[in-house]
């Protein structure tokens, strides 16, 4: 990806940030980690690679077969 | 008296195939748009229209309530919608079980007790199962009929559990559906709760969604998707609210289909891995049985419908252009398909959930129910399908497919009118995103009142996207297609027990083969007269069934007019 675009992400979440901090909505906020800035940066980020990282695991240990593996005969 | 747009439909169905060919497809599209019509006209209030005895038994085939009103809303709007899509064909038997379907799913939603509804569910499985034998190859004779073994058996649990309830005294009514579901566990809930959970997709018993979806045609797969999983939703709401088991089944759907997605090669399958995520925010919701989850599960099946189908119209446009339906074969076409690659990301921007599109709109309202209701492991965790929701729909699968680097793809041009539908889906996953008050107005659950557009709503939104698109790109090499199947639970009756049954049941597979045999020149024979596009794939077991299910069909169809007539 072009510098251009990882500037517009870092802005965007850098305003969103500033956005939470600043206009302090708490409107739709139940838990803690509602209120904590930037909690979804995080949780959005860490949850991806954790998705990935768990998925392929399993994966690799008990999913994937070869692509022709249904029309083999058993 | 009000005609029952099922009905419509079905009538449709029966002359389609004896029309010339040019007349097909104004007749398919035309049957649609009056059932729509039909639908649209319904009364507003609440009320049985359509009562006929049966054994002594008044079944309600038509009943209108908001709940049934927006969900044949939905699925009338989608029949027209695929209807355009599917506007090319001028063989019969697609159309024709697309349109049997249709009705079947419209019929449960506006059935008022389980006899009705249990009749029209039944006509769903034996024309849906059609619907997936239309696809190419022989794959789809496979599939189809192992799909049709799953739904016979969850059709049987469903009945089981309705004969058993009036045994003991029970009612056929549905409950008042407004009240939570307090009638705790007993053998027939438990019966009805399994038939409906097949067709629900839950797993364990979801397998049969992956396995047949991708393998029907791309115009059939728009109409699968919408109809089955989306009625089981329905009678969930319907029967079973507030069941705690529900709530977790869902979130573990959630996040099943996501897991996944990472592993599927297949586009189409990737995105049939998507309706079990979807449909487990709307299983959660039903189990959490509040007024706010009730009405997000309502909400989020009428736009997911709309996303789903634009998403899979999109995959299906990508095959029918360049006959590749796989990550590792595909790349680069976006500067050849322009307009299927900007309608496909209005789909993946709606089902990721990004503001100004309709999944922001109905998905917020159920993690808001978990949140408001007490469950902060369900809300963290539906979040977290959310973020794979986005890494598969809206990152991995366009980027192999239509942005990252081409592998010599040329696709073909496409019938206009699957361009022009997937517009119309596209259009109103966009619309309810900008105006979500119109399908607010319209939930069950009267003087709803929900801001999804609040500030920190929509930065925490925004947050969300953009971690999981910075975790994608760092960890983008390792997403690449592989050219691998993934076990599921269907590997239980593919492979599992026919190892441990061995020979008696391949001595029993030849005694019936033959049969199929037989019976497979006469289907042939028939197919050739009726032109139902059957001749096309001589799999023997295909004609077989395909006969037996007819005159199932028949039946019901039959019993369905003697009732009417009575």
């Amino acid at each position: 990806m072009s510098r251009r675009w990882w500037t517009a992400i870092g802005g965007t979440a850098v305003a969103s940030v500033a956005a939470e901090i600043g206009l302090h909505d708490t409107s739709h906020a139940v838990f803690p980690w509602h209120s904590v800035p930037g909690f979804d940066l995080l949780w959005g980020a860490a949850g991806c690679l954790a998705i990935i990282v768990v998925s392929k695991a399993i994966g690799k240990a008990w999913l994937q077969r070869p692509d022709d593996y249904w029309d083999r005969t058993p | 008296m009000m005609a029952h747009p099922s009905f419509v439909l079905f009538g449709t169905a029966a002359i389609l195939g004896l029309l010339p060919r040019p007349a097909r497809p104004f007749a398919f599209v035309g049957g649609a748009l009056a059932a729509l019509a039909l639908v649209a006209a319904l009364p507003d209030a609440t009320g049985v229209l359509w009562t006929r005895e049966v054994a002594g038994y008044p079944v309600e085939l038509l009943r209108v309530d908001p709940l049934s009103r927006l969900f044949a809303l939905i699925f009338a709007v989608i029949t027209v919608i695929g209807a355009v899509f599917a506007l090319h064909l001028r063989r019969a038997g697609e159309p024709a079980a697309v349109l049997g379907y249709a009705g079947g799913a419209i019929g449960v939603t506006l059935a008022g007790d389980w006899f009705a509804a249990f009749l029209f569910w039944e006509l769903m499985t034996a024309t849906s199962v059609f619907v997936v034998w239309s696809g190419p190859g022989a794959r789809a004779g496979q599939a189809g009929f192992r799909y049709l073994l799953v739904h016979l058996a969850g059709g049987a649990l469903l009945l089981s559990g309705i004969l058993l309830h009036l045994a003991g005294g029970g009612s056929a009514a549905f409950p008042d559906w407004a009240a939570t579901w307090q009638a705790g566990w007993s053998v027939p809930a438990a019966l009805m709760l399994a038939g409906v959970a097949v067709n629900a997709a839950i797993p364990p018993l979801h397998a049969w969604l992956t396995d047949a979806y991708p393998e029907a045609s791309v115009t059939g797969t728009v109409f699968l998707s919408a109809f089955t999983t989306k009625t089981a939703v329905y009678l969930l709401l319907r029967a079973f609210p507030g069941s705690d088991l529900l709530l977790w089944a869902g979130v573990v759907m959630a996040l099943y289909g996501v897991v996944y997605a990472v592993l599927e090669n297949d586009i189409r399958r990737l995105l049939a891995y998507h309706i079990i995520s979807q449909v487990g925010y709307m299983v959660a919701a039903a189990g959490m049985g509040t007024d706010l989850s009730l009405n997000g599960a309502a909400a989020h099946a009428f736009c997911h419908i709309l996303y789903k189908a634009l998403l899979l119209m999109g995959a299906g446009a990508v095959l029918a252009a360049t006959g590749r339906s796989r990550l590792t074969e595909l790349g680069g076409i976006a500067s050849r398909m322009p307009a299927v690659t900007g309608l496909y990301m209005i789909g993946a921007f709606s089902i990721s959930g990004f503001p100004l599109f309709n999944g922001f709109i109905s998905k917020s309202v159920i993690v808001s129910a978990a949140a408001d209701g007490g469950w902060p492991a369900a809300e963290l965790l539906l979040t977290l399908a959310s973020v794979g929701t986005f890494l598969h729909t809206g990152l991995k699968l366009p980027w192999f497919t239509f942005f990252g680097p081409n592998r010599g793809v040329r696709p073909a041009a496409l019938p206009w009118n699957m361009t022009a539908a997937m517009g119309l889906a596209a259009a109103l996953c966009v619309s309810l995103g900008v105006y979500p008050d119109w399908l607010y107005a319209r939930l069950p659950f009267p003087g709803f009142e929900y801001h999804p557009y609040s500030v920190d709503h929509v930065v925490r939104t925004v947050q969300l996207l953009l971690g999981t698109g910075v975790a994608f790109w760092w960890l983008l090499p390792k997403l690449a297609g592989e050219p691998t199947v993934s076990l599921d639970t269907d590997a239980l009756y593919r492979r599992l027990v026919p190892a441990l049954t061995g020979s008696a049941v391949q001595r029993a597979a030849a005694t019936g083969r033959a049969l199929a045999a037989a019976s497979t020149q006469l289907a042939l024979w028939l197919a050739q007269r009726g032109d139902l596009g059957l001749h096309r794939n001589r799999d023997p077991y295909r004609a077989g069934v395909g006969l037996t299910v007819m005159f199932a069909l028949a039946s019901l169809i039959a019993i369905a007019v003697s009732v009417w007539l009575h």
